[in-house]
This record gives structure tokens, sequence and C-alpha cells, in this order.
């Protein structure tokens, strides 16, 4: 066990710089976003006021400004999409750097002695603990963001609204943003059991190669498909099971997948693995 | 000891392992010879179980491969297996977090022996010094076996000279060592037992002393009579 966190730790540490500055990134972007959506519409305003408008016949032309309009841009979205795209790249990035690497520190992991599914579960942390950096820090901006718009902005243009609202109004970034507790841990042990199914998927293409990339391929399909069961079941069966039913047994199907994916994970590693 | 019972390894049709059986005992130098693709450095990552076997077993002081075999068996492959960004200091710290075998004293007294600076980052260091912070790593666990592939390969004279000094100090005493080569020259004089592969099979395995004194022939006489016949 303490093998494992040595080896979580060590694992989080490899990712850790390029995330901070990831992390920073997205802030930053957002920041200026947020300043500059904000200046383009106080420049609007002024431009109007200009013209002779009233501050009534503003706000029916030019409406109000909300966070709103911050969260709808490229200058959110944007870096919630580089940090989507940097845990979904780092998922195939972290097997493959060790054995592609400039040294092949895949030697050094396979001949530590601990189990070898070890090594999975502490991968398996660290993308989980990057997806987490992404998400918290997002949290964290966001009412920073809003409080920088309202220091910009006079009050009469602004309407106020909260981070939880400027999310659950943001129907593209609600499958991030879980408000119950219930829907976080659903969301994203899926997101978890998916990586399992990916990561095992990479190690039948670590351990047959050419062939493995089929083996790798028909194992997610497979996973896929066990972990749809209940769905197909309910349909077949005419909407046979009550919802509290259903979703009982999506978290057995779930549980079954994510069992397979490390026992599967297990035997490739220790049987099937080349370096 | 290790054993190793008719191993088969198959890379698609090809049998690069085609039933290679030998021993090789504590305290002795093993020396696996042969050519470019003889399946030398394919028998030491299955010992360690960096690749599967098709058939055959491989023991370990009696006992199949498993996590406690690493406490008792190094391998040096010859390739640095330390991430290029970290310092040696990184590495010693990084082994004696992982490895209860780790030997600290020791692991200090070979980086004095090779003259190795502790803040040195593995991504700076020449091939000789990456040949010497690997076997440092090696070395400097408490282990029975230490498994050593082609040390000397693409490293100047002084630095291979460093190296088979290894072999006659009290850093290797008592262990067990199984070393692969194309260049015996280097080591003929240390080793204790030759295992000459060819094509995947054992073609002869003998102790050199023996050979020496009954047969009046170096390890390069058999290896000639072997491979030129």
């Amino acid at each position: 066990m303490t093998r494992l966190f040595k080896l979580i730790n060590f694992e989080f540490n490899r990712i850790f710089k390029i995330l901070l500055v990831l992390l920073i990134s997205v802030v930053t972007i957002q920041m200026v976003g947020t300043v500059k959506i904000s200046l383009v519409y106080l420049n609007e305003i002024q431009h109007a006021l200009e013209m002779g408008m009233s501050i009534e016949e503003i706000h029916t032309n030019y409406g109000q400004i909300s966070f709103q309009r911050v969260t709808g841009s490229l200058w959110f979205v944007g870096p919630i999409f580089l940090g989507i795209v940097s845990v979904l790249f780092y998922i195939f990035l972290i097997w493959y750097r060790d054995w592609y690497g400039k040294n092949t520190f895949i030697y050094r992991l396979l001949t530590l002695p601990t189990e070898r599914i070890n090594i999975y579960l502490a991968k398996l942390v660290t993308i989980l603990l990057m997806t987490l950096s992404f998400v918290s820090i997002q949290i964290i901006a966001m009412p920073l963001e809003i409080k920088l718009m309202s220091w910009i902005v006079p009050e009469q243009h602004y309407i106020h609204i909260s981070a939880r609202e400027a999310l659950t109004n943001h129907i593209e970034l609600s499958f991030i943003f879980k408000s119950t507790f219930t829907e976080f841990a659903i969301w994203y042990g899926i997101g978890i059991i998916s990586v399992a199914m990916i990561f095992t998927g990479i190690l039948f293409e670590r351990s047959y190669r050419l062939l493995g990339i089929g083996l790798g391929i028909g194992y997610i399909i497979l996973s896929v498909l066990l972990f749809l069961m209940p769905v197909w079941i309910h349909i077949m069966l005419d909407d046979y099971f009550y919802p509290d039913e259903l979703y009982k047994l999506f978290i057995l199907s779930a549980l079954v997948v994510f069992a397979l994916s490390t026992w599967t994970a297990s035997y490739l590693l220790r049987k099937k693995i080349r370096v | 000891m290790i054993e190793v019972r008719n191993v088969i390894k198959k890379y698609g049709r090809k049998r690069v392992l085609n039933g290679v059986s030998f021993t090789a005992n504590k305290g002795e130098i093993t020396c696996l010879i042969g050519i470019n693709g003889a399946g030398k450095t394919t028998i030491l990552n299955a010992i360690c179980g960096l690749t599967p076997i098709h058939g055959g077993e491989i023991l370990i002081n009696g006992k199949p491969l498993s996590k406690q075999t690493f406490e008792q068996v190094s391998y040096i492959p010859d390739t640095i297996t330390m991430l290029p960004q970290m310092r040696i200091q990184d590495v010693m710290d990084f082994m004696g977090d992982f490895y209860d075998s780790w030997n600290t004293d020791r692991a200090e007294q070979i980086l004095e022996f090779f003259k190795l600076n502790r803040n040195d980052k593995i991504a700076s260091l020449s091939k000789g010094n990456t040949a010497k912070a690997n076997l440092l790593m090696g070395l400097s666990l408490d282990v029975d076996f230490i498994l050593m592939d082609e040390p000397f390969s693409g490293i100047d004279i002084f630095s291979r000279e460093q190296i088979a000094e290894v072999f006659t100090s009290h850093l290797i005493e008592d262990r067990g060592v199984i070393i692969t080569t194309h260049e015996i020259q280097d080591i003929e004089h240390l080793i204790d037992k030759a295992v000459l592969l060819e094509d995947g099979v054992v073609r002869m395995e003998f102790l050199t002393e023996e050979m020496r004194e009954k047969e009046g022939k170096s390890v390069v006489d058999v290896m000639r009579e072997v491979y030129q016949q």
C-alpha cells in the first residue's frame, strides 16, 4: 500500500509542472477574456452615450452585461477544452512515454518490488487528480472572474449571477460541472471506469503490439456493451425496471466493468507485457 | 540459484529461444555469449518478467517470478532506466524509497568509485557515465543476483577498465552475476561459467577454469570451435 502511494506521488510529480502551467494558462486566458469582453461592452455603451442615447435606450439595444457573456465566449470555453484535450492526450502519453521516452523508464517500473497493478492504479489516480485539478481551479477561478467583471463594469449596466448559475445555464459545460454530489460521483465514476477501460486497451497493445490494437479496441467495445447491458435488458423487456432498479443495475455493471478492467490489466502486466 | 529450464520464446513464427536451459549460481559470474540476435537480452528480460515466454520455466532460488524477486535480483539493462530530468541524487532517493534492499552506504561507495557527481542530471551524462549510473543503481541493491546486459557496449576504454574493476571488487563478491556480451575479451579472465548461445539454443555450457585446466582452452578458443564449425 505504501508503495502504491509512493507511486502515485511519483506519477503526479511527473506531470505537476506542466499541469501547473496549464492551470495558470486556463485562469489567465479566462481573466483576459473577462476584461476584454467587459471593455468591449463598455466601449459600446460609451459609443451609444456619445450618440446621445439614454441609459434605458442603451439597455434596450445592448442589454446589460452579466458573466454569462463570458461563459458563452471562446475565452472561457477554450481553456476548458484545452484542459479536456490535455487530460485525454495524457491518458495515452502516461503509458507510452515510459516506452518511447528518451529513457526507457518502463524497465524500472516493471522491476519495482511491488504488485505491477500498482503502476496501473497510480496512473489512473494521476489522471483523476489531473482532472480534478482542472475542475477545482475552474470552481475557484470563476467567482474571481465574476468579481473582476463587477469591478470593471459600472453597477447600473451589470447583472450579477453566481458561478453556479453561470454553469447551470451553460448546457455544453453541464457535463463537467455537477450541481449535486450524487451526480458528480456518477459522472466522474463513469469517467474513471472509461479511463480504466482505455488503460487496459493500451496494455493489450503494449503486450501484443499490432495484434493488440485489435484486441484493445475489441476489449473496449465489449466493456462498453457490458456497461450498457442494463439498458438493453430494460428496452428488450419493455421498460421492465423501475428507475431505482435501473440505477442500481448501472452501478453493478460499472463495478463489474471496473473489476474486469483491473483484473485483465493485472494479468497483462504480470504475464504478457513486453518492454 | 537461477534456473532457466527449456525456455521457448517466439516473435511471430520465429523462435528466438528454442528450449534454452542453464543455471547460474550465487558467487559465480555466468556469461551468456552469442552474436547479436542470439537471444541473450531476451533471456535476461524473460528472467525479470519483461517479456512473456511461450514454454519452459524460470526459477529464482527455487521460486517463480513474484514481486519479491526484485529484492533478490537486480537488472542492469543496456539502457538507462531513470528519467532524464532526474539528478543522480534523485535516482538514489527513488531507489531507497522503493527497494528495501537498497544499501545507501554501498551507493555512496560506488558514487565515489566511479567519480560521479550526485547533482548531475541523467540527461547530461556521457555514455560512459550513464553506464556507471546504471551500475550504481543495480549494484547498490543487496540482492543475490545481478543481471547485466552488455555493460561495455559503446563506452570508452577507461570506463570499460573501471567497470571491469568492479567485477573483482567486494561490490560483486558472493553474488551471482549473469552478464551478456558479444565482446568477450573485456571480461574473459573474470568469468566463471560460459553459456554459448546460437540460433536460440545453448550450444555449450562450461566452467572456464575447468576448461583451461583440463583442455587448455580459453573461452575464445572454445567459441572459435563452436561458432566456426
